[in-house]
């Protein structure tokens, strides 16, 4: 199963065929994986903590923090864990038009 | 006894509810038109693993999912602003669709921001400008553009009314 669609947040909406990657590259280790959200002159601030709360499922004051973070300092690691799920979380974020990273972190 | 009288819409409905003249949605239209119609660059998939080779299926599968999203966004975008009682009347939209027009309303800010909009100054685009003195083009594209940002807040308020608080 692909990395962004085994989380049914859009279901339905992603192609029926989706490559698997080769994980024969993959290292031994498993390292954890940053999202990062960068900052636009765009997106609304409402809009960025409402993406957050849809997408991460965060309270109001946690998404409203990254949100600053995101503003004030052009960054925030909004979440962090496994390859997979990161990949996912980068893909629907960039579904709602944010700018994303993804970096390791070891 | 009182009673409540019936909502008329259900509460999970939410309302596109701005007002303007019918020559601005003409214009607003129109704008959303030519850039639908114009190249749009998706994002590529962020990089996960530098020592590796990149993986073109999977890239190309990253961006077709994610052109998919957004053709389904701009068709729900188009029809809101195709209707021609978008800006006179409350038109109902279930939160699905709210959430689908936000998204190419965003798409459609982000492609004026780079193009028509690409000379102004951050603190230009969020409003500290005298829009009488822009050329034409960048007058309409800023009207579509603020126009395009308030939907957004006006919608985000009633999706998540606890924005309000924050």
């Amino acid at each position: 199963m692909s990395a962004f669609t085994h989380l049914p947040l859009f279901a339905g909406t992603t192609p029926s065929v989706v490559p698997e990657r080769d994980t024969r590259t993959v290292p031994a280790y498993d390292p954890t994986w940053n999202v990062i959200v960068l900052n636009d002159d765009v997106n609304l601030m409402t809009y960025v903590v409402h993406v957050f709360r849809q997408v991460f499922g965060y309270d109001t004051e946690r998404a409203r923090r990254h949100m600053l973070e995101v503003h004030h300092q052009g960054r925030s690691i909004v979440w962090t864990g496994g390859r997979e799920a990161a990949e996912h979380y980068a893909h629907v974020l960039q579904q709602w038009h944010l700018k994303v990273q993804l970096e390791s972190h070891v | 006894m009182s009673e409540d009288p019936a909502p008329y819409f259900s509460k999970d409905c939410i309302l596109a509810r701005l007002r303007f003249s019918p020559p601005l949605r003409e214009l607003l239209a129109s704008i959303i038109q030519r850039v639908h119609a114009a190249p749009f660059t998706l994002p590529t998939a962020p990089v996960t693993d530098a020592s590796a080779e990149p993986d073109p299926d999977w890239q190309a599968a990253w961006g077709d999912s994610l052109r998919e999203r957004t053709d389904l966004d701009t068709t729900a975008l188009d029809a809101l602003v195709g209707d021609v009682r978008f800006g006179a009347a409350d038109l109902p939209l279930t939160p699905v669709a709210a959430e689908a027009i936000m998204r190419a309303s965003v798409r459609v800010r982000l492609h004026l921001r780079d193009t028509v909009l690409r000379d102004l100054k951050t603190d230009q685009i969020e409003g500290h400008l005298d829009i009488y003195r822009l050329p034409a083009a960048e007058q309409q594209g800023y009207l579509c553009y603020r126009l395009l940002a308030w939907l957004e807040e006006d919608l985000l308020h009633q999706l998540d009314p606890g924005l309000l608080r924050s």
